[in-house]
């Protein structure tokens, strides 16, 4: 009786052990973080031993704070022009790829995927070297092409070329990593379609815009998702490609922002609020997003 | 044995599928698994065998590693005196710093915690945020007083205009006035370290009159140029003892190469938008945008007229200044193919060139910097660093010991001055040979001696929460002054940038405020 007992309880109790370890783990590094960020989103403080309560405050600066809508805007701006660069960029390497005509088509493949495996800090070196003035070799290839081009146009210096610098360092990151979803997605779209357009007479445009569009469009809603939440996270490439001197309106975006207040100026308890900010920033973009794909019946 | 229970089936089937014997067996996840399995294997094995270095009495810890390559050197000379082992740990600026101020934060005394810390100029007003009494450095000013005291041996001991020292033989204090020494009774002690080092450089590392680090260095700076390029132009730089004489010199010399068809050859290094080079010249007129008492000044009469003078060098029908390329390597490439032909230039900055610039070698001279007004300083400073004990520390007095020998003995400081060209601050030091000698690098130019004169001639620099944030803003100011000059020209611009710093002003007050921890001082 007391065996088959013991067996009921450790059938009853088996699972909840299995889960245990990620449930203790998320609870102390996510859950607890994620609490505590909330309430400290209330404080002032110098550490976790000197706090000071203060209400909204924090909320009420950041909402009138310039610096702030300036970061937005320079995110927003980021997430734009990245998005309507690498998604018909990778999407044109993806048919390029997919061709059977295309000879080591695993070579390029890897090649173009390759750039993604070496993360945000190297890219930021590698681009600070190449768009240097002067002896950048993308200043200087510009120049020899486009005579009316200076060479020595500082990208990083200027606020105007500043945030095409980062786009361009983000696409030669992102868009092979785009094109392998692309890949998988032209994949997956059934022949037998293609066949179908082919007997009603379709071209290559009306085969791509009425057969091939259709059936990666879930792999377009997620990649604009994923670049749109991955734009709104941006840090370790615009931190390391500046440098974190010169004029802020040019390389401030929200994460910098949020790393400003939390360790350069000591103040978790508004770092913790930008941070809520910016949850709240990703909810609503992402929210808008989804209705937009809901409507044009993308999901 | 597994016996039939209801809770057991599933256990038995699993077993049963993976223990079966297979005619061929294989690894479900592939061999790359398998592979990264038996790399993770190996390498974990090889990491716990390596063997733990044994722990050390003394950790300190530094960001710069030519710091940590003479201190490596020093250190036996320290162990051996003290019967103190000291462990030297490299960690970069970022790093350093975020692990030294999450331990502060935290208040946890953990085993890793440093007993000496170094942290540069422009990381320091981050450690100032919390009251005076949490902040995480020990306060030092006692143990400046109490050690480095000076003594002397007999009346005919040399020594300095003012100096203060203790006769061995008797114990009493003595002044040297007119070249003499004489007994003091006013005095109740000699020199010490906070006497002997140079006042103006404690200022960094202070809040509220407290001192939390010793510095290291005194980073005058001077402007380094091309003599070989300025001569070939005819152009005499060194005649030009004020700021617009000198923009005159740089654009003869501008028009000089543009005839030659050298039209990107460029007189003076001056970035666009980036207000550093800015704060080093407003330094030099005596003017720190947050000051000491966290009072602004960015409506000071002189930034305006700076920022606009500054945006006239770099933007404009009278341009003369051009930016680096970029970090050292970059930046010694612009010097050595005669890109960038004058530059702002620091004691470290001078030993970057001896080490990346050695097609310059014999072609580079120094002179003072150029002034504004007459009451400005011939030099400035720019960049810093200190060692201070965290609180947390438990071994503060033998931390202080090792403070002393690494930034105050005769030992360290020749190896500064000769290897490092680095002045120390502490003035007493600058007689040494190391700071008397021709320099070939710059065509036999005693630079040092250059240097040493003018370290004593250097501003006070204040660093607070918000300088950086300062900085920042006064970027934000010249950018705005660079874009005026372009589509305006010059006319209106000053009152136009007065008009901004009013602005910047307001608006770093409102965000000093909101950042406030402490009570407001009372000015």
């Amino acid at each position: 009786m007391n065996r088959q007992r013991a067996w009921a309880l450790q059938h009853r109790f088996a699972p909840y052990l299995f889960v245990l370890p990620f449930v203790v783990l998320f609870c102390v590094f996510m859950l607890y973080p994620l609490c505590r960020s909330i309430t400290l989103s209330f404080q002032s403080s110098v550490g976790p031993r000197m706090t000071r309560y203060v209400g909204l405050r924090h909320y009420r600066f950041l909402v009138r704070d310039w610096l702030f809508w300036v970061s937005v805007g320079n995110t927003l701006l980021y997430g734009v022009l990245l998005l309507a660069v690498q998604l018909p960029a990778s999407l044109g390497l993806a048919l390029l790829l997919n061709s059977r005509r295309v000879r080591g088509r695993n070579f390029f493949r890897f090649a173009f995927f390759s750039t993604h495996m070496v993360g945000q800090v190297f890219v930021a070196v590698l681009f600070y070297v190449l768009l240097a003035p002067r002896s950048g070799l993308i200043n200087r290839f510009l120049a020899a092409v486009f005579p009316f081009f200076d060479v020595e146009t500082n990208w990083r210096g200027n606020p105007l070329y500043a945030m095409p610098a980062i786009v361009l360092a983000s696409l030669w990151l992102s868009v092979g990593y785009g094109m392998v979803y692309f890949l998988a997605a032209l994949q997956g779209v059934d022949p037998e379609l293609y066949e179908a357009a082919d007997l009603d007479g379709a071209g290559g445009w009306s085969r791509f815009r009425h057969v091939t569009l259709p059936g990666i469009r879930p792999i377009v809603l997620f990649l604009l998702l994923i670049g749109t939440i991955g734009a709104l996270q941006l840090f370790e490439l615009p931190y390391v490609f500046f440098g974190g001197g010169g004029s802020p309106f040019a390389r401030m975006t929200i994460v910098m922002y949020l790393y400003e207040q939390g360790f350069e100026s000591g103040d978790l308890g508004f770092a913790s609020a930008v941070g809520w900010a910016l949850v709240f920033l990703i909810l609503v973009v992402a929210a808008l997003q989804l209705r937009a794909a809901r409507a044009t019946g993308e999901v | 044995m597994l016996r039939r229970g209801p809770g057991n089936v599933a256990w038995a089937g699993l077993l049963r599928d993976n223990l079966r014997p297979h005619p061929q067996m294989h690894f479900p996840l592939g061999k790359p698994i398998v592979a990264m399995l038996a790399i993770c294997a190996v390498s974990g094995a090889v990491i716990a065998r390596h063997p733990k270095p044994p722990p050390r009495d003394l950790s300190l810890w530094t960001f710069a590693d030519s710091h940590a390559s003479d201190y490596r050197k020093l250190i036996p000379l320290f162990e051996r005196a003290s019967n103190q082992t000291v462990g030297v740990h490299l960690i970069a600026t970022r790093a350093l710093n975020v692990r030294l101020t999450s331990l502060f934060m935290s208040g946890e005394n953990a085993a890793e915690l440093a007993d000496a810390a170094e942290i540069e100029i422009s990381s320091i007003g981050r450690y100032f945020r919390p009251p005076a009494e949490e902040i995480g450095f020990l306060p030092l000013n006692s143990y400046l007083e109490r050690s480095g005291l000076r003594e002397i041996r007999t009346l005919d001991d040399p020594g300095k205009e003012g100096w203060n020292a203790r006769l061995v033989t008797d114990g009493r204090i003595y002044t040297i006035t007119a070249g003499r020494w004489i007994h003091n009774p006013g005095r109740t002690r000699p020199d010490a370290w906070i006497d002997r080092i140079l006042k103006s450089r404690f200022a960094p590392w202070s809040k509220n009159g407290v001192i939390y680090g010793v510095p290291n260095d005194v980073h005058p700076v001077t402007l380094t140029y091309r003599s070989d390029l300025f001569r070939d132009a005819g152009v005499d730089i060194e005649s030009a003892k004020t700021w617009p004489e000198l923009q005159e010199r740089c654009l003869e010399f501008g028009r000089y190469w543009e005839r030659q068809g050298y039209p990107r050859r460029h007189a003076l290094e001056l970035p666009l938008s980036s207000a550093d080079y800015l704060t080093v010249m407003l330094l030099q007129r005596h003017v720190n945008l947050v000051d000491d008492q966290e009072r602004l000044h960015f409506t000071d009469p002189k930034v305006a007229s700076t920022v606009a003078f500054y945006a006239g060098l770099v933007a404009g029908p009278r341009k003369v200044a051009a930016e680096s390329s970029g970090g050292t390597g970059l930046w010694a490439g612009d010097i050595a193919a005669g890109n960038l032909c004058a530059f702002l230039t620091p004691d470290w900055r001078a030993s970057y060139l001896r080490r990346y610039a050695a097609p310059v070698a014999g072609k580079l001279r120094m002179m003072p910097l150029p002034r504004f007004e007459p009451e400005d300083a011939p030099t400035s400073t720019w960049g810093g660093t200190m060692i201070g004990i965290p609180r947390m520390s438990k071994h503060h007095e033998q931390a202080w010991k090792l403070i002393e020998f690494l930034y105050l003995s005769e030992a360290a400081l020749g190896a500064r001055g000769g290897e490092n060209g680095v002045v120390p601050p502490l003035p007493e030091a600058w007689d040494q040979p190391a700071f008397q000698r021709e320099d070939p690098f710059f065509g036999g130019q005693r630079v040092m001696k250059l240097y040493t004169e003018l370290a004593a001639q250097i501003p006070e620099r204040y660093v607070t929460p918000v300088s950086a944030l300062a900085t920042a803003t006064l970027s934000v100011v010249l950018t705005r002054a660079t874009a005026y000059i372009e589509e305006h020209g010059t006319g209106g611009l000053e009152a136009a940038c007065r008009q901004w710093l009013a602005q910047a002003q307001a608006d770093v007050a409102r965000r000093l405020e909101h950042a406030r921890f402490e009570p407001i001082p009372q000015h």
